[in-house]
């Protein structure tokens, strides 16, 4: 299958990386060579990515190329270092470590480096931006770990990239990738609860829905597990959590889980979990279920099966692996 | 601070106007920042600022044009510093090129909006120069790149440019994919390269019209103000003040936003102040609860505001400009400090003894040595009364102590439940109880009143009947009131 059919009809598609190095950058030069010519991309990216080397590993990296007319939305810095001729439409005051986001047109093909805002309600103004300016099709490049991960909205879509840099046994890639689709396809809370909880929050980070409501805030989700627990009482069925969702917290539920005896922790989505199969599988059994507020909208899976650590797996038996862990489309990047 | 500190500005009220100007750029937000109050001797340049905010005020009932107006200040940005970089001879990069492109434009747009009216001392410059050299081909879009026009050397590189990228998409070998890549990068490195000569050469010839720009800067950040003023006076239909060298102050219905808006969020009726203040001293007395305190800090805020450059929030006020303006209460920071009230008081004192010998100030003292005993403070009171009624300053100290005032001082007092039906009054509060602060609220008269006797009312035994203390405890007040007496 073709990525460009795969995310026919909708107007904005965030692509996801398990890991650095899983081949996102080649999806997204991927997809921009099948709609050359056909649509006009708006591009950008949560935070940076497009750097000539990958800071952490130094493994080479290809850069985006961008066709003529493409809109996109990066950061002055990395603007600077792009070697298309551009002209210049809005600066956004949108302040990122590489500078102020700048967005562009290029008025000629060339590579781009990204830096793009990294909370997603500065991504949803940008994306706005670049419609206007005539973007039919916005692809954000996003990545797990980030502040931000990803846009979701009505006609939003997502495609999560995995490959052999995961690890060097496949197996455990095809498992790790097994996990984060579990994660990243955990159901919505059904709708009554979700109002309900809507109704009441007000931003704060924790939120306790039960015969008995609370709201906790706190200035970040993370460390603040023995907070979280505390507050917890047996009225509560429900905890909605803004942030992260990271395994000390789903350990600190489980010991205490005189608690509750059913007890739904629902995130804002499903990139916001940190949790590992072995322990949503305990919290299953503790009587411990997950739910998200916004379904994200995965719709297809690409792999890569060369590793930029010197090796490679079988790019047939990884891509036939993959698609017996999951109904989405799985696409090689590399071999097709 | 000669006049006020920050928590005393905040308390007075004069923040929460602050916060309410509706300021559109960083310019307007940087010139409010720096504000500074007008200076005695500076009365001219007031009155040349009343001129513009009356000019303003007038352009700001143009609905059409004020919104035109905001729309562009809403668009601008800060760019001083790329200007103060140009001036002293920095080569511009591209974003900052489009930054002074647009920015001149806005200014063009202003410009031409303005253009009907006569602003005194407003006068932006006019930019088209900076806009033709950022703008080679005159297609007027508010966008920006290193233009082709520029340089014919540029042209052709990036026709070169463009053939190349042509060649690349047309060819299907890898091979030959990367050899044009390659050859591209050599004419991206030309391209950059020439790039650079453009920017050279015109940040250098951009340089000398920088001064105007910066100029302009200042200009927006002053128009900008100018119709938060306007819009300030139209909200509150304010008129131009008077300056006065006499040394008093005038004003009829002087109110205070922040206390007008809390009275009328809770449904009450907020009470104006009329106020006839001169050289020396004037008391006010009144009733527990009357709004004294009130009364100073809307007295202050506007004098403050004078002052700063502002409108009063008043009718017919004229004012003179004082050398100091100063408020003390029993709540100033030096309490916390480990000072009694009393003693933070005495402190604060001393301070404007010092400019007292200096030069005519406004001073507003409440409740001063309420924190003493009652013996001694009244005497303090009283001697205070008397000694500042003997410099240049004008003032205002409200007091529940009674013989403060003497003949020579002026006396206002809060009207309070003076011309209450007191009987009728108690039977409404009996009936409903819970609610008999809002009740005494609803009927406390909070105008001042100018009046001739040197009395203090005695409210308080009254108060103490509406809101229903045990009736053996009002006996024993009764007791000591026929004691005295």
């Amino acid at each position: 299958m073709k990525l460009h059919k795969l995310i026919e009809g909708y107007n904005t598609i965030s692509i996801i990386g398990m890991e650095k190095n899983v081949g996102k950058t080649t999806v997204l030069n991927s997809i921009l060579k099948e709609v050359r010519g056909k649509t006009t991309l708006g591009l950008t990216s949560i935070g940076r990515d497009g750097e000539d080397r990958d800071r952490v590993t130094y493994t080479h990296k290809p850069k985006i190329w961008v066709e003529k007319n493409t809109v996109l939305a990066t950061a002055k810095e990395a603007l600077l270092n792009s070697d298309i001729t551009r002209d210049i439409l809005e600066t956004t005051g949108i302040s990122t470590p590489m500078g102020e986001v700048v967005i562009v047109r290029a008025l000629t093909g060339g590579y781009v480096d990204l830096a793009g805002p990294s909370i997603s309600s500065q991504v949803s103004s940008v994306r706005d931006k670049m419609i206007s300016y005539g973007a039919d099709l916005i692809i954000v490049d996003g990545a797990l770990g980030r502040m931000g991960t990803i846009y979701i909205d009505e006609g939003s879509a997502a495609i999560l990239s995995t490959g052999a840099s995961l690890a060097s046994n496949m197996y455990e890639v095809v498992e790790k990738t097994s996990h984060r689709i579990n994660l990243l396809q955990l159901k919505r809370i059904d709708n009554t609860t979700l109002k309900r909880y809507l109704d009441y929050e007000n931003g704060e980070r924790v939120v306790y829905l039960g015969t008995d409501n609370k709201k906790l805030n706190i200035d970040s989700v993370l460390e603040t597990d023995r907070l979280i627990v505390d507050e917890l009482d047996n009225s509560h069925t429900h905890i909605f959590i803004r942030g992260a969702v990271v395994a000390s917290l789903i350990e600190r539920l489980i010991k205490n889980r005189h608690k509750f005896e059913e007890l739904t922790v629902v995130a804002t989505d499903g990139t916001k979990f940190f949790i590992d199969s072995n322990l949503i599988k305990k919290a299953g059994l503790c009587g411990i279920k997950f739910r998200v507020c916004n379904e994200i909208g995965l719709i297809g899976l690409t792999c890569n099966p060369v590793s930029p650590f010197g090796y490679e797996f079988d790019a047939s038996i990884f891509k036939g692996e993959l698609k017996k862990i999951t109904q989405l489309p799985v696409i090689d990047v590399i071999g097709g | 601070m000669r006049y006020l500190d920050k928590k005393q500005r905040s308390k007075i009220g004069y923040n929460y106007i602050m916060e309410k100007l509706q300021i559109l750029s960083p310019y307007g937000r940087k010139n409010l920042q720096n504000l500074k109050p007008y200076l005695p001797g500076e009365e001219g340049e007031l009155a040349r600022e009343h001129k513009r905010i009356e000019t303003v005020t007038d352009l700001c009932l143009d609905r059409k044009l004020l919104t035109e107006l905001e729309l562009f200040l809403m668009k601008i940005k800060d760019v001083e510093n790329t200007c103060l970089g140009c001036l002293k001879g920095k080569v511009l990069d591209e974003v900052e090129l489009y930054e002074i492109k647009v920015q001149c434009m806005t200014i063009e747009g202003i410009r031409k909006l303005l253009k009907n009216y006569s602003i005194p001392d407003i006068t932006l410059t006019p930019v088209e120069e900076i806009i033709r050299l950022l703008d080679p081909g005159r297609d007027g879009l508010p966008t920006y790149h290193i233009y082709s026009a520029y340089s014919e050397k540029l042209e052709d590189i990036r026709k070169r440019k463009k053939e190349i990228e042509e060649r690349i998409y047309s060819t299907h070998s890898h091979e030959e994919t990367v050899e044009l890549k390659k050859e591209r990068l050599t004419i991206v490195v030309e391209e950059t390269n020439e790039e650079l000569e453009v920017r050279k050469n015109l940040s250098s010839n951009l340089s000398p019209l920088m001064n105007d720009l910066v100029c302009n800067i200042a200009t927006l950040g002053k128009i900008d103000l100018l119709l938060a003023k306007g819009k300030l006076c139209n909200i509150y239909k304010l008129k131009q003040p008077g300056i006065n060298m006499k040394n008093t102050i005038e004003a009829t219905k002087l109110i205070n936003p922040e206390v007008k808006d809390m009275v009328e969020g809770s449904g009450l009726e907020y009470t104006p102040i009329d106020i006839k203040l001169s050289k020396g001293s004037t008391i006010i007395t009144g009733a527990n609860m009357g709004g004294k305190t009130v009364a100073l800090k809307t007295i202050t805020l506007n004098v403050f505001l004078f002052q700063m450059g502002f409108y009063p929030l008043g009718e017919d006020v004229t004012m003179p400009l004082f050398h100091f303006i100063d408020f003390i209460s029993d709540d100033m920071q030096d309490i916390k400090k480990g000072l009694s009230t009393f003693g933070a008081e005495m402190m604060k004192l001393k301070e404007i003894m010092i400019f007292l010998h200096r030069g005519q100030g406004f001073i507003a003292l409440d409740e001063f040595a309420r924190g003493t005993n009652p013996y001694e403070g009244q005497k303090i009171a009283k001697s205070l009364g008397e000694y500042l009624h003997g410099f240049e300053s004008i003032s205002l100290m409200a007091t529940h102590y009674d013989g403060v005032v003497d003949e020579k001082m002026a006396h206002y007092q809060v009207v309070g439940l003076r011309d209450v039906d007191f009987e009728s009054l108690k039977r409404k509060i009996d009936l409903n109880k819970r609610d008999s602060i809002e009740i005494l609220q609803k009927y406390m008269n909070y105008q001042l009143e100018r009046c001739e006797g040197y009395e203090a009312p005695k409210d308080a035994l009254n108060i103490t009947m509406l809101l229903g203390i045990h009736e053996d405890f009002t006996k024993h007040i009764l007791r000591n009131y026929k004691g005295e007496g």
